[in-house]
C-alpha cells in the first residue's frame, strides 16, 4: 500500500483516506497530523533506540523525524501559506532530501528531487522553500551551508552557488567555471570561509562569504590529495577541511591552508568499510560520522581514522534508512538526510567516555 | 561468515560477462577509475590506470563492491562482531513503491547530482513555478519511470496494455527476482546505444516490448512521416518524425514535467498543441480552441483519468476525452466512427458507458449526454437539455443523429439528403470556418466564433431582426430557404420567420422533442430572458400535428392569441400581418 511507504506522513497534503495508517503511525513516531501539531502530538511511550545496544555503552540515541514543517511543529510563512493557498493548499514535502545545514534555530535541507531549499526557522516559527534567486529558478540544489547570516545554496544542475537571505530574499551567488559540478559545501565560520566539493573537476575549492575565491586543492587521481569525485566536505573546530572522496572510497583531511594531512578508509562491504560514502560531519569531540548510503547507515570513526560504530540500517521504521545521503551536527544533534525516505532524521550524541 | 577477500574478482569480471568486457566497459561514461573517462573534465587527458590502487579490475569496483577483508570490530562496539552489509539485495517483500532495491541501488547512489546526474526526480518547470499541493504530491511522487516493482501476471490482469512479462523478447530484462530495474532499460556496461539503452529506442522500439497497445503500430502518431516545420523542433528524442520518436514525442521517462504518466508538459494540451499548432500538424488548433465558444481544454488540469466514469467524474474537457493519441489516425478504423475518434470511450443512447465508442454522438454524449446543460440559452415548454433525452428516438422527432427520423416528407431537404439520411452532431457542432471553405481550418467541434460550437450562424434571439440567409445559415445548410418561404400548402414559415421575424428556434428544439412532431418544443424565454411564447387564452400550450402537412397550436405568442390556430388556413396566412410589440421593442 503506497502510503506506508515512508513513515513521516504527518504532512498537510495527507488525504483523508490515511488517517487511520496516520493514527497508527502516530502512537508510533512523533509524526504531526495538521496545523497545531504540537498540541495534537500523542505522548506515547516508546522504547529508546540507542546505539550501539546494551551492553555496550549507548553513544547515539534516536530522537525524531520530519518530512514537513508541520512534522516540526513550525508554520509556513505568510507568503508561502498564500502561494500554497493558490497552488492547492498543501504544505511543501520533501521529495528527496540530500545536503543538510544546522545552525543554532535553523534547519536547512535541499531537496534536488523538488528542485527547492526547505528552510525551517524554529525561532521564527515559520517554514521558508526557496526554489528561485530572483527569476532564475534553482536547478538541482544539492547541498546548503550557513555562514553568517547567508544561506549558501549548491547548484549541482547550473553549476552555481546561490547565496539567500533567511527571509528568503536572494543575496546572488556565482558561477563555478567549465567541467565544474558543484557537490558538498562546508563553512568555516572562524575563517569566514566557503568550501566547495567540486565533483565535475575532482577539486576543493575555497571562497570568502561574497564568492572571492581563496583556495583550491586537488585534482584526478588516486594519489594522496588527489580526489575521484569528491562529494560531501565538513571543517572541524581547527578549521581543518575533510573531503568525501567517493569513488578513491576514503575520506581526506587537509588543512586550512589545503596541505593534505591524511586519509582513511577503504573500499568493501565489511563494518568500518566504504562502499558508497557521503555526508560528512564532526561532533563536538572530534568523532568523524560518516553516512554510507549502500550500508543504510553512519559509521563513525575517531580523528586517525579507526573505526567506531555503526548505527542505522535498511528500512523504513525509525532509526532505519533507505539511501541516505546528506548528515550535519548541531551542537549534541545530528541530522540525517534519509533520502529515499524523503525524511530527515534527528539524532543526539549521547557521549561518554571514549 | 569469514570475509572472502579480493581474489575472486577478476574472476567474475571475466566470467560473469564475458560480453561486457572491460574494453567496452572502459570506453564508456561508467568507466569511474581516476582514469577513465566518467565526467573527466573537459580537455584534460586520462591519468592512466596505473595512477589506481590496482589495474583494470578498478572498472569493475564501483559497482560491484569488492567483499571485505578487513570487517572490524568497532572501538565503542565490542558486542558486536565485525559484519558484512547487504548492498542489495532484491527480495519481493521489501518492495515498496518509490523505494528503489536490488541493483537499483546501486545506480541512484551514484546518480545523487553529485557523482553523476542526478536529474531522475521531479524537476520543476521554471515556468509554472513550484509544484506543491494534491495532485502531485498525493499520487505519485516520482517524475520517473517506476522501478523496484513486481512485473507479474497479476500486474498485466490488474493494468491494461503490458505484455506478458514470460514474453519479453530480447533486450528488456527483469532482475533474478522478476521486478523491473534500471537494468530493464539500460545496461550499464553498454553504451552502444544512447543513454546506455539495451536497444535503440527508434519508433518506440524500447518501450513497446512492454507496453502493447492495441492498434498503437497503426496510429497516426505511429506512423507519422511528420517532420518540423522550419526553425521548430520536433518533441522528443531528437528523431526526424513524429513516428521515429513516438512515446517520446509526448512522454518522458525520466523528469517528466508530468509526473502522472510521464507527459512531456505540465498541462494536457501543452503535451498536444505544440505540434497541433501548424509547427508539426497541418491544423492550427490552438487558436481554434480559444475561439469565442469552444471546448476551452485551457481551463482544466489535472483532472482528466483515463479510467473514469462519465456518470461520476467531474465536468471537464481535455484534448483526450475525445481522442486517443495511442490509436487515433485520419480516415476511419473500418467501423461507423471517424478516425481522429478511434478507441475513444462513450456513453449510449440507453445511458450506459461504453469502452469505445461506435459512433461520433456516443463521444459526445460522456459530457452532453450526462447531466441537464449548465450553459442552456434559451428555455423550452419542455426544458431538458440532457442532450441524450432530446435526440432519444423514441422521441416523437429528433434530428436523425442516433436514427434515422420519423418524418417522411421533410420540407425542402437539399439533395443528396433524403428523410433517410443521418446527421451528426458535427453536422451542425463544428468550427464555422471549415463551412468558409478554409482548407486549413481544423474540421470538428474545438471552437467556433457562433455559440454554442455552431458550423454556421444562427440566432436564437425570439425576434430577431430582418430574415436572412446568413441569420439562419446553420438551417439553411440543409433546409432549403426558397421552399421553406414559397410553399403555401403547408406550415406558413413565410408568414411566422421573414414578416413576424420569428428565429427557427422559437418553435423547434433542434436536437428533438419529447412531445411532438417535427420539433416542436415552444421557446418560453429567449438568450436574453425575453418571454417568448406562453399560453394561450384557454390555457393550454402545444402543438399537435394533425397529418401531413396539417396541423394546429394552442399558444400566444407577441399578442396574438392561437386557441387553436390551424394549418393550412388562409386566416393563417396571406400577409394578414399583426404588428408585435416584441418586434417593436426589440430591434437587436
Amino acid at each position: 500500500m503506497r502510503g506506508m511507504s515512508a513513515v513521516f506522513r504527518g504532512c498537510r497534503h495527507e488525504r483523508v483516506a490515511s488517517r487511520a495508517l496516520l493514527g497508527l503511525i502516530m502512537a508510533a513516531i512523533a509524526a504531526c497530523a495538521g496545523e497545531h501539531s504540537q498540541t495534537q502530538r500523542p505522548t506515547v511511550a516508546r522504547p529508546r533506540m540507542v546505539w550501539p545496544e546494551p551492553p555496550d555503552q549507548a553513544r547515539v540515541e534516536w530522537l525524531s523525524g520530519f518530512a514537513c514543517g508541520s512534522d516540526l511543529g513550525v508554520e509556513r510563512s505568510l507568503w508561502t501559506r498564500l502561494s500554497n493557498l493558490i497552488a492547492g493548499g498543501a504544505e511543501t514535502r520533501m521529495v528527496r532530501p540530500a545536503g543538510l545545514a544546522v545552525s543554532g534555530t535553523r534547519i536547512a535541507v535541499a531537496d534536488p528531487g523538488a528542485g527547492l531549499v526547505h528552510v525551517y526557522d524554529m525561532s521564527r516559527r515559520r517554514v521558508l522553500v526557496l526554489d528561485r534567486c530572483a527569476t532564475s529558478a534553482l536547478g538541482e540544489p544539492v547541498a546548503v551551508a550557513i555562514l553568517g547570516d547567508r544561506l549558501y545554496v549548491s547548484d549541482a544542475g547550473q553549476a552555481s552557488i546561490r547565496v539567500f537571505n533567511f527571509d528568503g530574499g536572494c543575496a546572488g551567488g556565482w558561477a563555478l567555471g567549465e567541467g565544474s559540478r558543484p557537490a558538498g559545501l562546508a563553512a568555516d565560520a572562524a575563517r569566514s570561509r566557503l568550501y566547495v566539493a567540486d565533483a565535475g573537476a575532482h577539486q576543493v575549492l575555497g571562497f570568502d562569504p561574497n564568492g572571492l575565491p581563496v583556495l583550491r586543492f586537488g585534482s584526478r587521481g588516486a594519489a594522496a590529495g588527489e580526489f575521484n569525485f569528491p562529494t560531501w566536505l565538513a571543517v572541524d573546530v581547527n578549521g581543518n577541511v575533510y573531503v568525501t572522496d567517493a569513488l578513491n572510497f576514503r575520506v581526506q583531511r587537509f588543512d586550512p591552508d589545503g596541505k593534505w594531512l591524511g586519509a582513511f578508509g577503504s573500499q568493501g562491504d565489511g563494518s568500518g568499510d566504504l562502499a558508497r560514502p557521503k555526508g560528512i560531519a564532526l561532533d563536538r569531540d572530534g568523532h568523524i560520522y560518516l553516512v554510507d548510503a549502500l550500508f543504510d547507515a553512519v559509521q563513525l570513526f575517531d580523528r586517525d581514522g579507526r573505526y567506531l560504530m555503526v548505527f542505522g540500517s535498511r528500512g523504513r521504521d525509525p532509526g532505519h534508512f533507505w539511501l541516505p545521503s546528506g548528515l550535519a551536527i548541531d551542537g549534541d544533534r545530528i541530522y540525517v538526510a534519509d533520502s529515499y525516505n524523503q525524511r530527515v532524521q534527528v539524532f543526539r550524541v549521547l557521549g561518554g567516555e571514549p | 561468515m569469514k570475509p572472502q577477500g579480493l581474489w575472486w574478482l577478476p574472476v567474475l569480471c571475466v566470467l560473469a560477462a564475458p560480453a561486457v568486457g572491460r574494453a567496452g566497459l572502459r570506453e564508456t561514461a561508467h568507466n569511474l577509475s581516476p582514469g577513465g573517462m566518467g565526467r573527466r573534465p573537459a580537455g584534460s587527458a586520462g591519468i592512466g590506470a596505473a595512477a589506481g590502487a590496482s589495474g583494470e579490475n578498478d572498472l569493475c569496483v564501483f559497482c560491484h563492491t569488492p567483499h571485505s577483508a578487513t570487517s572490524r570490530r568497532g572501538l565503542w562496539n565490542r558486542e558486536l562482531k565485525p559484519t558484512t552489509y547487504k548492498l542489495y539485495e532484491s527480495s519481493t517483500t521489501e518492495a515498496q513503491i518509490q523505494q528503489p532495491n536490488g541493483s537499483s541501488r546501486l545506480c541512484l547512489s551514484c546518480h545523487d547530482g553529485m557523482i553523476a546526474m542526478g536529474a531522475m526526480k521531479r524537476r520543476p518547470d521554471p515556468a509554472l513555478g513550484r509544484l506543491t499541493g494534491a495532485s502531485v504530491l498525493g499520487t505519485d511522487l516520482s517524475d520517473d519511470h517506476p522501478i523496484s516493482f513486481l512485473y507479474d501476471q497479476a500486474l498485466v490482469v490488474r493494468r491494461r496494455g503490458l505484455a506478458d512479462p514470460s514474453t519479453l523478447l530480447g533486450s528488456v530484462k527483469l532482475d533474478s527476482t522478476g521486478q523491473v530495474q534500471c537494468t530493464s532499460c539500460h545496461d550499464a556496461h553498454m553504451d552502444r546505444h544512447p543513454r546506455f539503452l539495451v536497444t535503440d529506442p527508434d519508433r518506440s522500439s524500447l518501450c513497446i516490448v512492454c507496453h502493447r497497445l492495441p492498434r498503437w503500430q497503426e496510429s497516426a502518431h505511429a506512423t507519422s512521416a511528420a517532420t518540423a516545420r522550419a526553425g521548430a523542433a520536433l518533441p522528443g528524442l531528437g528523431y526526424a518524425t513524429v513516428g521515429q520518436n513516438g512515446c517520446s514525442s509526448c512522454h518522458r521517462s525520466h523528469g517528466a514535467p508530468h509526473p502522472r504518466r510521464l507527459l512531456t508538459a505540465v498541462t494536457e494540451e501543452g503535451v498536444c498543441l505544440p505540434c497541433h499548432d501548424g509547427h508539426v500538424a497541418a491544423k492550427d488548433l490552438r487558436s481554434v480552441s480559444v475561439k469565442y465558444s469552444a471546448h476551452r481544454v485551457d481551463r482544466y488540469t489535472d483532472v482528466h483519468d483515463p479510467t473514469e466514469n462519465p456518470n461520476s467524474m467531474p465536468l471537464h474537457v481535455e484534448c483526450v476525452d475525445c481522442h486517443n493519441s495511442h490509436e487515433a489516425r485520419a480516415g476511419s478504423a473500418g467501423g461507423q466512427i471517424a478516425g481522429p475518434l478511434t478507441g475513444v470511450s462513450g456513453i449510449t443512447i440507453g445511458g450506459a458507458f461504453l469502452r469505445e465508442a461506435n459512433f461520433e454522438y456516443e463521444v459526445c454524449l460522456k459530457c452532453h449526454g450526462i447531466t441537464e446543460d449548465r450553459d442552456a440559452i434559451v428555455f423550452r415548454t419542455d426544458n431538458v437539455t440532457n442532450v441524450r433525452l432530446e435526440i432519444n428516438p423514441q422521441n416523437p422527432s429528433f434530428h436523425p443523429v442516433a436514427d434515422i427520423g420519423r418524418n417522411p416528407n421533410i420540407l425542402g431537404l437539399i439533395t443528396p439528403l433524403t428523410p433517410a439520411s443521418r446527421t451528426a452532431c458535427t453536422s451542425c457542432h463544428n468550427n464555422e470556418s471549415t463551412t468558409l471553405l478554409d482548407g486549413n481550418a481544423p474540421r470538428g467541434p474545438h471552437g467556433s466564433n457562433y455559440r454554442p460550437i455552431l458550423a454556421a450562424e444562427y440566432h436564437l434571439d425570439a425576434i430577431t431582426a430582418t430574415e436572412s440567409y446568413q441569420r439562419y445559415a446553420l438551417c439553411y445548410r440543409c433546409h432549403d430557404r426558397s421552399t421553406l418561404f414559397s410553399r403555401r400548402d403547408g406550415f406558413p414559415h413565410q408568414l411566422h420567420v421573414v414578416e413576424e421575424g420569428a428565429s427557427c428556434a422559437v418553435c423547434h428544439s433542434a436536437h428533438g422533442s419529447r412531445q411532438s412532431a417535427h420539433l416542436i418544443n415552444f421557446m418560453s424565454r429567449d438568450l436574453t430572458g425575453a418571454v417568448a411564447v406562453t399560453a394561450s387564452s384557454s390555457g393550454t400550450l402545444k402543438y399537435d400535428a394533425l397529418g401531413s402537412g396539417t396541423g394546429q397550436c394552442f399558444l400566444t405568442c407577441h399578442g396574438s392569441d392561437h386557441n387553436p390556430k390551424k394549418y393550412p388556413s388562409d386566416d393563417f396566412g396571406g400577409g394578414a400581418t399583426i404588428r408585435s410589440p416584441l418586434r417593436r421593442g426589440s430591434n437587436r
